[in-house]
Parts: structure tokens; sequence; C-alpha cells
């Protein structure tokens, strides 16, 4: 493990660092505005202060790129009232706990007893199903193509074990065919695009970016140079006017990606309609589960819960570019990590959280909403 | 918008570039703090517990107007007590419930020993008796209980330390895990001249941590959720007296406090807030072991907000800082020890961090209970 560290480091040249600053700076001359579709992104960006370093022409958007922030209001609140169900333990990934639903949060239900278990990996869902069988296990699988595999991979570990009282409340989400419909309403000059989501789909999915919506993009890892090496190449498509997809993180991606997970996730699951905060119910971005593999399935209520949700929360602007955190009322006053009143403020992949804790700013604008 | 609020007549930050930057992120802070203030709280939830943000409003709304006028000395670790005699007493106290009690390089036990001692340390006192109070869920196995007073017992005699009194009360388990709850106060004399305290912190100030971070949370949340296969993180918990008694000579030094909950992250923020400073800290000068490091990306946790239990943070004049650094390197405690930043001139009350990478950025305070991340 700790050999980590000193691989991560020379990723963390500040020599090297500077050297891509400057031929940033070379290139672009004019404003250039640049979605950052993961958070992962957004935070290492600011958590490493390349945002002090870089020109200030160089905006960046956050985009839909963390899990929880693109959950919508409606399936929030699904797994609070499935929380609530005596018979149920619940096994979350942490970051949902304390996203608020219409009444209350997964964090505030925990403090008064009810059984919510946060897992690292899905697979300690099995570890709970299998040690109190009397108990229904609900693995409330949330995640983008990345995390995909491994669900699939929980069931069918779970098939082989028999377990009859493990069952996945599924909000996985596939972000490549959303990226689809968000561009009908956002036009970035640049997609800075997420390496661990291509290191399962490969470069060849993004190929669509440039093709057919003509749009760079550039796939990138998450150390501060892996960051700068993406938006250079971007910045080079932007002066050259050449759209393209590059992989500017291939210490880890290939042009076809994990065919191994790939087809594991294909055996599993089939895609179908979800619904996505802020975009509404999108065709073919979301996940089913098919063949005897459906029998784990828990499935959202066809009628729709009543959400008051959170109005006055610019979530659903935030994730798509439209709105900086700071442009919300609520942003650092009534609306902090301690007390989010979204889930962007909650998760370490949300934006608000992510200009929350490192708030060195530049003037922030745009929104539209 | 409420976020148009700016502080620009509150300091000289550094070069003219950083101050804009920060004095927009200032207002925004000093905002956002002033309004969570206001913010009631309905019910106890675990991040009031974690050192941050929540347990400062938590302690700003509920105690602070009914026991400030009761002498409560709340910007140290100890309270000072003077007997009118050339002799200070440091007194305190503080409540131990670590979830599981054992885990690498440490006990629950020790814990409750350490972390009393530490708190009389750190301002310059020799921690002689404790006393201690077991608040004990029904259901608890006697044979923990055993291991963890056979620790304490350990423990104090090691470092000499008289327990005096105790008290045991047994409660309810209430469908929860069994428990056990350990306070121990602390009464100690102080050895230094003039005591280690918040108000004689100035401008310039050398600010000197005593070692790596980090390794205290990682061993416990490995050890609750069985991270480790190998290369178990160790947990640093120590008793801080030996170390710190080498410093007792040394003139300059102006404040000492033990980096536990909250993280460096938390304690510098106190700091500034305690001092109305400004702190600028130099993330490469950060002592950090390549372990934990590595377990932090992995996480995803900021080890700036990772718990210690056997490191110090000292705020000392430029001109003692080799002294006192000499003095630490030659501690096995302190060989570690290195200068991670400086006290600014002025406000804002904020934390910089000049990052590894040559960037600038603000270190919050913790906000609450840490979460592994999703992916
Ligand atoms: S600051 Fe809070 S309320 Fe505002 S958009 Fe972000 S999460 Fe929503």
């Amino acid at each position: 493990m700790k050999d980590l560290w000193p691989i991560l480091t020379s990723y963390r040249s500040p020599q090297l660092v500077h050297k891509m600053v400057h031929a940033i700076e070379t290139l672009v001359q004019e404003k250039i505005e640049i979605m950052q579709v993961c958070g992962t992104h957004t935070w290492s960006y600011r958590r490493h202060g390349l945002d002090s370093l870089l020109p200030s022409h160089l905006s960046l958007l956050a985009g839909p790129g963390c899990p929880v922030c693109v959950t919508d209001q409606e399936d929030i609140d699904w797994v609070i009232n499935l929380a609530q169900e005596r018979q149920n333990t619940l096994v979350t990934f942490g970051d949902i706990m304390r996203v608020p639903g219409s009444t209350t949060s997964l964090a505030e239900l925990r403090s008064r007893g009810t059984d919510i278990q946060i897992a690292l990996s899905p697979l300690k869902a099995l570890d709970i199903a299998l040690s109190q069988p009397s108990r229904r296990v609900i693995l409330v699988a949330l995640g983008f193509e990345t995390t995909v595999p491994a669900i699939a991979a929980t069931l069918q570990s779970a098939h082989r074990l028999g377990l009859g009282n493990l069952s996945v409340a599924l909000l996985l989400k596939q972000l490549l065919p959303a990226l689809r419909h968000l561009f009908n309403s956002t036009r970035p000059d640049g997609l800075l695009c997420p390496g661990h989501v291509a290191t399962i789909t490969g470069k060849d999915a993004f190929a669509f970016l440039p093709k057919e919506l003509d749009i760079p993009a550039a796939i990138a890892g998450f150390e501060p140079v892996d960051i700068l090496m993406g938006l250079a190449e971007l910045a080079r498509q932007i002066s050259a006017g050449a759209p393209q997809i590059a992989n500017t993180y291939p210490r880890a991606v290939s042009d076809q990606g994990n065919l191994t997970a790939q087809s594991l996730v294909r055996s599993t699951f089939a895609p179908a309609p979800t619904r996505w905060r802020g975009l509404g119910t999108l065709d073919g971005t979301g996940y089913r589960l098919i063949g005897r593999w459906q029998r784990f399935a828990v499935t959202a209520p066809t009628d729709a819960l009543t959400s008051l949700g959170t109005s006055q929360c610019l979530c659903h602007l935030v994730i798509l570019g439209k709105a900086q955190p700071e442009a919300c009322l609520h942003f650092g006053t009534e609306c902090t990590p301690t007390r989010p009143l979204g889930p962007c403020m909650v998760s370490e992949e949300g934006t608000c959280a992510a200009h929350y804790y490192f708030p060195l700013l530049k003037p922030m604008g745009r929104t539209e909403a | 918008m409420p976020l148009t609020i700016t502080f620009h007549s509150l300091s000289p930050w550094g070069e003219r570039k950083h101050r804009d930057e920060v004095t927009t992120a200032a207002s925004l802070w000093v905002l956002a703090q002033r309004c969570s203030m206001f913010m009631s709280i309905e019910l106890i939830q675990l991040a009031h517990g974690s050192g941050g943000s929540a347990t400062l409003r938590l302690f700003e709304q509920v105690f602070l107007p009914h026991f400030r006028d009761l002498g409560l000395q709340p910007d140290n670790d100890a309270a000072l007590l003077s007997l009118g005699n050339d002799t200070t007493l440091a007194f305190t106290i503080d409540g131990f419930v670590v979830d599981p009690p054992f885990f690498p390089g440490g006990d629950l036990g020790i814990l409750a020993i350490n972390g009393t001692g530490n708190d009389l340390a750190v301002m310059g006192a020799k921690p002689l008796w404790m006393a201690c109070s077991f608040i004990i869920s029904a259901g608890t196995a006697t044979a923990t209980l055993e291991r963890v007073v056979e620790s304490m017992e350990h423990a104090a005699k090691v470092f000499s330390v008289q327990l005096v009194a105790g008290d045991t009360k047994v409660v309810e388990s209430k469908g929860a895990a069994p428990q056990i709850l350990i306070t121990t106060a602390g009464l100690g004399i102080l050895e230094v001249k003039e005591p280690w305290h918040v108000q004689r912190i100035r401008p310039g100030d050398e600010l000197i941590l005593s070692g790596t971070i980090g390794e205290h949370t990682l061993a416990v949340l490995g050890a609750r959720h069985g991270w480790f296969e190998r290369d178990p993180v160790t947990s640093d918990c120590a008793f801080l007296y030996p170390m710190l008694r080498k410093l007792h000579s040394i003139p300059g030094i102006h404040w000492a406090r033990d980096v536990t909950r909250g993280g460096l992250g938390g304690i510098v923020n106190e700091l500034a807030k305690a001092s109305g400073y400004g702190i600028e800290l130099y993330e490469k000068g950060i002592p950090i072991s390549d372990l934990v490091a590595s377990w932090c990306e992995m996480m995803g946790y900021d080890p700036l907000h990772l718990a210690n239990e056997g490191k110090v943070l000292l705020s000392v004049d430029p001109e003692a800082s080799p002294r006192v650094l000499a003095a630490l390197q030659n501690t096995p405690l302190g060989k570690n020890a290195a200068p991670i930043g400086h006290v600014m001139d002025g406000g804002p009350p904020l934390v910089v961090l000049n990052t590894a990478i040559g960037g600038r950025r603000l270190v919050p305070a913790p906000s609450g209970e840490l979460f592994p991340r999703i992916c």
C-alpha cells in the first residue's frame, strides 16, 4: 500500500506543473469554458490549488459526474423509505448518508437507531446478509460505469452463495449517454472526461463527443499533472478548431477499455430509462437487471412519491454547469457540509462541497436560473 | 446575494495577487461561520463530536452561554489555576470512547491516560494526578474491561501518574453494541515560567509540528472496518510529557497544542480563530508517512483532518525555532519534527496552505463525521 504515495507524487512535481501551466497560458488567449464532467476532477483541482495558478480566462464548469449529486430527489426519498421499513438493513456508500430527503436523511435516521450500514465495497453487503439471515439486506447501488462491474460481481457472488435475503436498490447510471442529453442545453468549449469511467468503457466509447457533437474532449487522470495535461490538450484542440477525443491518461485507459468488466455488466444488466436530478428521466442512461438476476431487484414504486424537494437548492443547475455554487443563496450559510441542503454539498465529489472546502476564489459568474 | 461583503481592510496577505483572492474567500468564510452560529441544533449527531465546526457550534450554542461566567478558560486544553504562592496548577478533563477499543498501536485505556496527560503537558505542566470515571454499558465483557483497565495501570505507572479517585456507572446498551466510556480528569503543576498560552502568539511565530500526521484515525478506522491485511497503520498514541519537558528551559515558546480530534487542519483553524491571526502552512513541510499518505489517497481523506494522539504543534519565536527543533528531533517522539508554517501579521483568521505543486488554497475547519468516499 505504501508504494502508492511515491507514485502519486511523481504526478505532483512542482516543476512539471509550472511548465504545464506555462504551456496552457500560451495556448489560452481568450476566454474558454471547460466542463469537468467528474467531481473528482473538481476536487483535485481545488485541493491542489490549481485554480490559483491557471489564467483567469480559463473557467471550469462542473458537470453531472458526481453520482450522489445526480440522484433524483424522489430516489433519495425512496431509499430513505426503504431504510425505515423495520425488516430492512440498508447498506450504502458513505456519501449518500447525509443527502437530505424531503423529511429526513439517512444519517439522521441512523443516529436515531435505524439499521443502516456504511460500506466501502459492495461486497460488504454479502457479509452482512450472510451473518444476519433474518434481515432483508438492501444494497443501495449508486454510481456510474465505474461502479457497475463491482455491483454485478456482488450479485454473482450472492447467487453462488445462494443468498435469499440480499437485494439491490438500483440507482446506477450511465454517464456517457447522459452527456448527449446534456449538450442539448449546455455548450462548453471542451470536455475534461473522467479517467476512471474510461478505464472501464475505453477511449473509443467517448468518440461520439467530437464526431457527433463537435466537442473537443480529453480523457484525464486525477493528479495535478494529469489534469493539466488534459487541459493543455483541450486548449490545443480549441485553438486549432479541431475537436478530437484525446487520451491523456494512457497509463490507465485503453482504446477498448476493460472487456472483462464490460461483459460482466452485459450479462447482468440491460440499459433502462432512469431519473436524473435536473435532467428528468432519460432513456438508456440507467440499468435494469436481466435474467436470473432480476430476483435481486427492489424496484422503485411506479407511482412517484410526492417529494417536497429542496426547491431553493440550485444543485440541478450546478451539476449541469449552469450555476456556480456561490450563486446559491444558501451556499456557506444555511448550507454547509455539516448541514447540507442539497447533495452537491454532501459528497466529496460535489461541486458545492469542493468550493466550500477550498474557497480560494476567482470571481464567480454565470447563472442561468 | 449575501456574498458580496468584502473585508478589504483586514489584512496584508502576502502578494497582492493572493490578497484579493483571500479577502473574497475571507468574507465568504467569516460569513459562513457567522451564519452557521445562528442555526439551532435540534438533534445531536455524530458530527457534533468530531472536533470540527459542528462541535464548535454545539459549544457556542449550548455550553458557552451558561458556563461563560463560571471561570471557563475555553481557549486552552487545560485551565490554569494560580495558588498565589508561585505554584500554578493545570487542570483538565476529557472523555474517551473508541470503536474498536483495541487497535494497532494503542487502546482505550492508554488513550484515557495519554489524552488527559497530554492536555496538561501542552500547557507546560507536569501531569501528576488523575481521577477516572467509567460509564459501561450492560453486556460489556468483563475481560474487555479488564484489558482496558490493565493498560491504564501500565500507562499510569510508566509515566508516574497517580490515579487517585474513580467512579463507575453501568447503563443500558439500548440495542447498540456495548461500549465503555472513560472520562479522566487530570491535575498537574506548571513547570514553565510563562505558561504556553494562546494569548502569547505573535505574528511571525514559526509553527513547528513534532512528527507525522494521520496515523491515529487510520489505525482506528482500519481496525474498525478490517482494512489491514498487511501493512497496518499504527496509531501514534503517546504520552507527550517526556518530549515536552525537554523544551521547558527554552524561552520563546508561545503556545503548544496536541494535534488530536479535528486534525492539524482543525487545530490550526482553532489557533487562527483564538489568536485572531491568519496562518500560512507549507504542504511540503508537513511530515506524513508514505503509508498514511497512500491510505488517504485511497480513501479520499484529507490527512490534515485526521486525528493524531501523539503529536504536538508549537508556535515559537523565530529566533527560538532552531533550538526547539533540535531539542524535539533529539527525542524519540520528535525525531520527525519540522517547521510547517507561520503566523501571519493580522487577520482574517484563516489558514492558507501553499500546496506541494505550488498553488494556494484555504484549509477549512473540518466539518463533520468522516465518510469514506464512493469511488
Ligand atoms: S449550496 Fe447547498 S443549497 Fe445551494 S446548490 Fe449547493 S447544495 Fe444546493
